[in-house]
């Protein structure tokens, strides 16, 4: 029961986030390989079912190409175009380990939370324009349309979430992602994974929230620090205040080595703090994907 | 050990004091717990070199603080006492108690002080001698045996003077603690002498009777009594039956207290006390020759037939009311010892017999008539002329006389004279300044028509007309009767020395100590007739009725007041007052404060750790909610005032008490909101709402009855709820008690319920009875047939006896008292359905509980009303054809 209350207040607030954007079309890119046909067109030609254009013959067009009826009407010989259209596939991926189910305060969402909020809202905003999602390491294929927005939605909340070697599974060429995590892991483990996918081909959009604490570290007095989830790895800090403009430094170090490696592989980085809107997010996730920037 | 009024009973227990430096020395080393932080980018922290982390130890106040608790908890330990006098005995103690019948009202006060003292001994392990009155040893015993001897000494129920035989050559501290009052002037020197304050006791005199009512004496043996006390009258079963005040000018040792009583009431009073005062010495037992006097009239054994011919039919009637009155002849009435004999013309005698009984204190009333008019006889107040006077009549001038006003110095001063009462006939007095001033009464001629004169120490009165109408119509006056009534008084009561009987007089009941009477312990021997008159309260004769056959006689505690003096103080003597020494143990005091103390504690560490600035951003929230508590009910309690009242003004709503128990409270208002709708739907009854009312809220009066249920927990009322409930009652309201324990009534055995007991005590609650058959709570709306069920069915119903006859009240009556849980039978409403399972006594018993409802509703609101005809046809049918009566299946017809 509280699991599907959780559930239905992630969906009402991924909805309600969504209200007021347009379907979100993935910029396609241009390859010959489409990944999936679909209903919405592209506005150049290619392989579709709605007439698209009649051009004129090239010696490198087959005869079968030729549109006779209409070469008929004049003396020159026409290929009928049709219009391309294609469906992308968006693979989504929130990192729930439990480091991320963590909020400093009481009134702020923990950033697992937050994560599925804007991943659904993607997700939604994405489905509506057709485009086909799936969750990495927890759907084989991508689907599209109403049900399968409603899987996996359900999916997102009941399923298991896997760790990061999801990433690594078998995953189309071209397809986009949307991985949102808190990266405090090491730096060279999310170098190989993102040097990986974009070997695929793949690229798509880095989402890293942060709470505003382990931004702030706004501690002071003795600290006995906890590691999320339990286990070893504890250790006591004397003076808590002495500490944080050192931390401060790392993590900005961190975070930018982490955006520069993003950024060199092609993947668009965006960083979001949970105290700040969640439309803010979602509206960089939305440019990002539509091909905006 | 003791030191600045501080004793220490378990003074090693300050040794825990010493454990202080390594209370110290702990706290030093054990700072306060680190704050646990859960933080995820732990490892991107790890390597970031934070300041070495300091000593963080206790801060220096609260390392202070907590120093101080300790010490607290080890002086706590130590049992400190602190006296406010310092302690005195040195020397072994001696108590001398007064155990005589004037301690009884400062007992307590003494016992405290003798256990003050012996246990200020038994810390300083000494021995103590206890003298009373009735114990032999007076040796030193251990303080611990004194204590248990003193939880079982009780005051006697006679006077004794202090012990005073002890042994005074051994060295001890002598404590005297007295009553302030004693027999006999015996200075106490050389010692302590307690006294109470105020002396209480007062002391009873005599008892004169009035034509109002009596007068009793009340002494106050000393100076230091109080100024005013009130003196109650009891029946013979403990009742107050009237109370007067009496006030003690500046220096004066007598009061008297003045009863005005009418001649029934006073025959019943029994004893008389001072109120509040829990002593046999302030009682006064009233024995026989208190009250109804015995009167005796004289009658021929024949006339029977006739009453209304017969003269002494008039007299009898007259005295009824106010005395004992027995009809026989001479010689069968001079046995009964009666203190008056009415004496009729055709009866009358002058024998020896009847002399001597004059003489020895009788009343002889006598009536004239044709044979005294005849021949006058020897016992008479005043020489007759022989022959008598007619006045008015068929052959004379005059007019028949009227009675003149009686004269200041008559007995019957004071009482007005009709002017249709005349005398047409009289039997003639010879003139003479004799005749004068032994006349009570006149014609308006001036001829003596009541004359009385002393003989020995009686006293004859002459009325010179006849017991009967014959020759005045005064025997028919109401002034006849007032005239006999004024002459009762003088009768002194019945003589206690009756000469027939000299039988032993044996104790009936006794008079305790504390002036309760009780069943006298057995073995007590009789009193010898011949005695009794010199017999003063002892320890084999104790004061109290005495019984011989049918007399019964008192004897008291003291037959001369003006005996009893104030204990004064010889030379040596320390006079001190009960109640100034008083010890008080501090432990429970200083554990409280050290587990106060440990509570801040708790926060002030919280504080020393950094985490109290967790609640600080409630702060607010917590002020707002104090605020809240405190400020908002009053606020909304006005509020819900009023508007409950203008809810009640404007429509008719059913009320429940609240009780503050929110399970039966909410079970109340069901069944109010169940019995709403059940009027709704059936009668013309149509409640508005139902409203939750506490005793004391304002206008109970709109709400047509109040259903109570009261548990055996519901305290005793307020007073304003008790003037409130009462006003209520007298406007014609009605409030329903319900026990709801008849399933446990049978295990109270007849005990009052304690509930109920607390709850009505000081409501008028009128003269009850179970429901009779005819009662109009039977036939308000539905014919219930003596049943009144609730969640039981079988519980008694109580309501006003007769309540038809209670006129201002409309027939209902202001309570109904029950066992049968009704709020659960009544408890049905259309959205939730019964709320309470019923025991099934009998079929049917939802719907009768809920007809019985109705009944109640109708009842109180229509009143008598439903007592008349309405069911005149149903009832004449049944009544024609009688039904098998099934138990339970009862049927009704509207």
């Amino acid at each position: 029961m509280a699991l599907f209350a959780k559930t239905k207040t992630i969906r009402q607030r991924a909805l309600a986030l969504t209200q007021g954007y347009p379907a979100l079309l993935a910029e396609a890119e241009r390859v010959a390989a489409v990944v999936a046909a679909g209903v919405h067109g592209r506005r150049r030609a290619g392989a579709g079912e709605t007439f698209w254009q009649y051009r004129n013959y090239q010696t490198t067009d087959a005869a079968t190409q030729i549109d006779w009826r209409r070469s008929a009407r004049g003396d020159q010989v026409f290929v009928r175009d049709n219009e391309w259209e294609a469906a992308n596939s968006i693979y989504l991926w929130t990192d729930v380990r439990p480091g991320m189910a963590w909020g400093s305060a009481r009134d702020l969402p923990t950033k697992a939370d937050r994560g599925r909020v804007l991943s659904l809202a993607t997700a939604n905003l994405l489905m509506k324009a057709g485009e086909r999602c799936a969750l990495a390491g927890l759907q084989d294929r991508a689907r599209s349309g109403r049900v399968g927005y409603e899987r996996l939605a359900e999916r997102m909340m009941t399923g298991t979430a896997p760790g990061p070697e999801a990433l690594e599974a078998n995953i189309p060429a071209h397809s986009k992602f949307l991985i949102v995590s808190d990266f405090y892991e090491n730096l060279s483990a999310w170098q190989e994974r993102l040097a990986q996918l974009s070997g695929r081909p793949t690229s798509g959009v880095i989402l890293q929230i942060a709470d505003p604490a382990e931004e702030d570290f706004p501690f002071t007095g003795r600290l006995d620090l906890r590691r999320p989830g339990g286990g070893q790895g504890g250790f006591l800090l004397g003076r808590a205040e002495t500490a944080q403009e050192a931390y401060k430094a790392k993590l900005a170090a961190h975070h930018d080595a982490m955006a520069q490696t993003a950024r060199r592989l092609g993947w668009t980085f965006i960083r979001h703090r949970t105290d700040t809107p969640a439309t803010q997010a979602l509206n960089a996730i939305y440019q990002a994907l539509a091909g905006e920037i | 050990m003791s030191f600045a009024g501080l004793t220490f009973l378990a003074p090693l227990a300050l040794l825990g004091l010493m454990t202080l430096p390594l209370v110290w020395w702990l706290l030093r080393v054990s700072p306060p717990r680190p704050r646990q932080q859960v933080f995820p980018p732990l490892e991107i922290l790890r390597g970031v070199q934070a300041e070495e982390e300091t000593p963080a130890g206790t801060p220096l106040w609260l390392l202070l603080f907590r120093l101080a608790l300790v010490a607290l908890v080890a002086v706590a330990l130590a049992k400190p006492i602190l006296q406010s006098v310092a302690g005195e005995t040195k020397q072994r103690p001696t108590l001398v108690i007064d155990q005589s019948v004037f301690a009884a009202p400062h007992w307590n006060d003494m016992i405290d002080a003798a256990e003050d003292i012996t246990k200020q001994a038994q810390r300083d392990n000494l021995d103590v001698r206890l003298i009373t009155a009735d114990d032999e040893t007076t040796a030193f015993r251990p303080a611990a045996d004194v204590l248990e001897r003193l939880k079982s000494l009780q005051p006697l129920n006679y006077p004794v003077a202090l012990p005073q035989d002890f042994d005074t050559s051994v060295a001890s501290d002598i404590y005297v603690l007295s009553a302030g009052l004693a027999l006999a002037e015996t200075p106490i020197e050389d010692a302590d002498l307690f006294v109470p304050e105020v002396i209480t006791t007062l002391l009873p005199g005599e008892v004169r009777e009035t034509p109002q009512g009596f007068d009793a004496d009340w002494y106050r043996p000393s100076a230091r009594g109080p100024a005013s006390a009130s003196i109650d009258a009891l029946g013979a079963n403990g009742a107050v039956i009237a109370s007067s005040e009496i006030t003690f000018s500046l220096g004066a040792e007598l009061a008297t207290a003045r009863f005005a009583l009418p001649a029934q009431l006073r025959s019943r009073v029994a004893r008389l006390r001072v109120a509040g005062v829990r002593a046999a010495a302030s009682v006064k037992l009233l024995d026989d020759s208190f009250g109804r006097p015995l009167v005796a009239v004289l009658r021929a054994s024949a006339d029977t037939a006739s009453p209304l011919l017969s003269e002494p039919f008039y007299a009898q009637q007259a005295l009824a009311p106010f005395a004992d009155v027995f009809e026989g002849d001479e010689a069968a009435l001079l046995a009964l010892q009666p203190s008056l004999i009415v004496m009729p013309d055709a009866q009358r005698s002058d024998s020896d017999a009847i002399r001597a009984w004059v003489e020895a204190g009788g009343i002889l009333v006598r009536f004239a008539g044709p044979r005294l008019a005849e021949r006058p006889d020897s016992l008479l107040p005043v020489a007759l002329r022989s022959g008598g006077r007619a006045i008015g009549g068929a052959l004379a001038w005059e007019e028949p006389q009227r009675l003149a006003p009686f004269a200041a110095d008559s007995p019957f001063s004071g009482l007005a004279v009709p002017d249709d009462v005349t005398v047409s006939k009289q039997v003639m007095a010879e003139p003479g300044i004799e005749t004068d001033t032994r006349s009570w009464a006149r014609l308006e001629d001036g001829s003596p028509i009541v004359t009385s004169a002393p003989i020995g120490s009686g006293r004859v009165i002459l009325f010179h007309v006849t017991a009967g109408p014959d020759w005045s119509n005064l025997a028919l006056s109401g002034l006849y009767v007032d005239m006999l009534r004024r002459i009762l008084p003088l009768a002194k009561g019945r003589p206690a020395t009756p000469s027939e009987s000299a039988a032993d007089w044996r104790l009936d009941r006794e008079l305790d100590a504390f002036g309760r009477l009780r069943t006298p312990t057995p073995g007590l021997s009789a009193l010898a007739d011949t005695a009794f008159a010199d017999t003063s309260a002892a320890a084999d004769t104790p004061a109290g009725y005495y019984r011989q056959g049918t007399r019964q006689r008192a004897l008291p505690v003291l037959r001369d007041p003006s005996e009893v003096v104030e204990v004064t103080a010889g030379s040596g003597a320390n006079i001190r007052n009960y109640g100034e020494t008083s010890e008080a143990s501090l432990t429970g005091k200083l554990l409280g404060f050290a587990l106060a103390a440990l509570a801040l504690d708790a926060l002030l560490a919280l504080f020393a750790s950094g985490r109290l600035a967790y609640l600080r951003p409630n702060r607010t929230v917590i002020a707002l909610m104090l605020a809240g508590l405190f400020v908002l009910p009053l606020a909304a309690q006005a509020q819900d005032d009023d508007t409950r009242l203008l809810e009640a003004a404007t429509g008719l709503h059913l009320a429940f008490i609240e009780t503050g128990d929110t399970r039966r409270d909410s079970l109340s208002r069901t069944a109010m909101e169940g019995l709403s709708e059940q009027l709704n739907a059936r009668t013309t009854i149509e409640p508005a709402g139902v409203h939750g009312v506490a005793p004391d809220a304002p206008g109970l009066e709109m709400y047509p009855f109040l259903y109570w249920s009261v548990r055996r927990d519901t305290p005793e009322l307020t007073p304003a709820a008790r003037v409130r409930l009462n006003a209520y009652m007298a406007a014609g309201g009605t409030i329903v008690f319900d026990t709801g324990d008849e399933g446990d009534r049978a295990l109270r055995a007849g005990a009052p319920h304690p509930g109920l007991q607390r709850v009505t005590e000081g409501l008028d609650i009128p003269r009850l009875a179970e429901v009779p058959d005819d009662h109009v709570l039977n036939k308000s709306f539905y014919l219930t047939r003596g049943i009144f069920p609730g969640r039981w069915a079988n519980g008694p119903v109580y309501v006003q006896a007769n309540s038809a006859a209670s006129g201002g009240r409309d027939g209902v009556s202001p309570v109904i008292i029950g066992s049968n849980d009704w709020a659960a039978g009544w408890a049905v409403t259309n959205e939730d359905g019964a709320i309470v399972d019923l025991e099934r006594d009998i079929s049917r018993q939802r719907e009768l509980s809920i007809r019985f409802g109705v009944n109640v509703a109708m009842y109180a609101l229509s009143g008598n009303y439903k007592a008349d005809q309405v069911h005149a046809a149903a009832l004449v049918e049944r009544l024609g054809s009688p039904e098998p009566q099934i138990p339970g299946a009862v049927r009704e017809r509207r």
